[in-house]
């Protein structure tokens, strides 16, 4: 990883810094951008320095191109290149269809699908230069299960999957994979899905090992760093499930 | 087969696969209302039975196209999703402006019609939605990616509103078509071979007709299916066979 530029959307908190910091601790340069918290994005850029890492943060709204093709240009600008892209960037409201307006529709689908859709656009002049050349998408375990507390969100997932496809078999020519990770639930700084409005009755079984427990942001970031790396090359088009099994219940 | 209740609304009704579906539902006895998006038009067309020009996609409209059939007709115990909308681009080469239509066309339509009518059907004693999408929204097309992801978010549409509508009474399900007869050219990829080899991969050795959808679309609405809920029927004679992500 050492010397390979990545960009990372919303990698200042949450999932987005585990994989920053992790990206980071295995040498690459990480330019990430915030929307909405700039603090914890600079705590990341900060850790990531005392860690002898280098990282930029910028305030980027991925719905919009013109912003989106700066930060690109920045990374370049400041680091000479773009190696990896990591789209992770997203929005989630937590609410049903009748609560959705047709506003907030079109601001999820902006955000989340269009988000990834505009940035893989913006990276690909550099990616396609790149020896390494990597899109890593981060999608959700909802991609595939609905989640039954945002159907947008959910939307946005299922489509991040077929947007993945098209990428890999597209930028194949190039030499860039594409692939999709699908994290079941994560602890992080702030929160996001709401627990089930419907209690379902549990039945206590014997328990040897706890495959239910959430993940942490940095259980996403291995797998980032691993298909980032030139060992994760031959994986593409592929949506990685990691929630410790938890979706097998 | 047998349906508990008389209206269901083709979204649109200018697909070839909606043709075939309308004709099965009305030798059902079913009272067909057939709308027309994306003419620039807005209203009752005249001189074709229960038919309305209405974009699915725009909130305003789907709630006067529910408003006028509800005044005209009766309240709606069916909806089939039919807006296919084929886009051929790459990720490379499409604008903001295309690849955000194609998803209204495919996805936002799907969205704003589930919106309007399922809940309308709910409260109406309950009934039936079935997505007519693509193999798509699995497989990719390396040609119209847009059309994919599109498909892909009306899967995801469709399990969220198996749980949410089906605890009211609406079951939500979605067929998945492929590729039909005369469809080679639109789906012609220069990367993937998918749609190429339809013709010697298809295990019936022939590509789908329009009239292959009706059949399923009709059992899926009916009482027949009246504990389906929240299925992906993939109906393209075993094309999907070939294919391992599923």
């Amino acid at each position: 990883m050492e010397g390979r530029v990545a960009v990372v959307t919303g990698g200042g908190k949450g999932v987005g810094a585990g994989i920053s910091k992790l990206l980071a601790a295995e040498g690459a340069k990480v330019v990430f951008n915030y929307n909405s918290n700039p603090s914890l994005a600079e705590k990341t850029v900060e850790y990531i320095k005392q860690q002898g890492g280098e990282a930029y943060t910028c305030k980027v709204d991925v719905q919009y191109r013109d912003q989106v093709e700066a930060m690109m240009n920045k990374a370049v600008e400041l680091y000479g290149g773009i190696d990896i892209l990591v789209n992770n960037a997203a929005y989630q409201p937590n609410l049903d269809i009748d609560e959705y307006t047709e506003e907030l529709y079109d601001q999820v689908m902006n955000i989340n699908l269009g988000g990834y859709f505009r940035c893989m656009q913006a990276a690909l002049p550099y990616l396609k230069q790149s020896k390494c050349p990597r899109i890593i998408n981060i999608s959700s375990v909802h991609a595939k299960r609905p989640g039954d507390f945002d159907v947008c969100y959910s939307m946005t997932k299922g489509g991040i999957t077929m947007l993945t496809r098209e990428a890999a078999v597209e930028f194949s020519k190039y030499g860039i994979t594409v692939n999709a990770i699908l994290p079941g639930g994560i602890i992080i700084e702030f929160k996001t899905g709401t627990t089930h409005r419907f209690k379902f009755k549990r039945i206590q079984r014997a328990r040897t090992y706890n495959l239910r427990m959430p993940g942490m942001p940095e259980d996403v970031g291995n797998i980032v760093v691993f298909l980032a790396s030139e060992k994760g090359g031959h994986i593409n088009g592929a949506s990685i499930r990691a929630d410790k099994g938890a979706m097998l219940f | 087969m047998a349906f508990k209740h008389k209206v269901v609304l083709i979204t649109d009704a200018s697909q070839p696969a909606a043709g075939p579906i309308i004709k099965r539902l009305e030798k059902e006895n079913l009272t067909v209302v057939k709308n027309y998006p994306r003419t620039g038009k807005k209203g009752r067309i005249d001189g074709e039975e229960n038919a309305y020009a209405y974009d699915t996609w725009v909130l305003d409209d789907m709630e006067e196209l529910l408003e006028n059939i509800v005044k005209d007709i009766g309240p709606v115990n069916y909806l089939v999703h039919t807006d296919n909308v084929v886009y051929r681009a790459l990720i490379e080469e499409i604008s903001e402006e295309d690849f955000k239509q194609t998803l209204d066309y495919n996805t936002k339509s799907a969205f704003i019609t589930t919106k309007v009518f399922a809940e309308h059907i709910a409260q109406n004693g309950g009934g039936a939605v079935v997505y007519l999408s693509s193999v798509h929204d699995e497989k990719p097309t390396g040609c119209a990616f847009a059309y994919s992801a599109g498909k892909g978010a009306v899967k995801m549409l469709c399990k969220e509103m198996a749980l949410f509508f089906g605890r009211k009474g609406v079951r939500c399900n979605v067929v998945e078509m492929d590729m039909m007869k005369g469809q080679e050219e639109l789906f012609d990829s220069l990367i993937s071979p998918f749609n190429y080899d339809a013709q010697t991969k298809i295990p019936l050795r022939r590509l789908a007709e329009p009239e292959d959808f009706a059949g399923i679309v009709c059992f899926l609405l009916s009482d027949e299916a009246s504990f389906i809920n929240g299925a992906d029927i993939c109906v393209d004679g075993g094309h999907l066979l070939y294919y391992y992500d599923r």
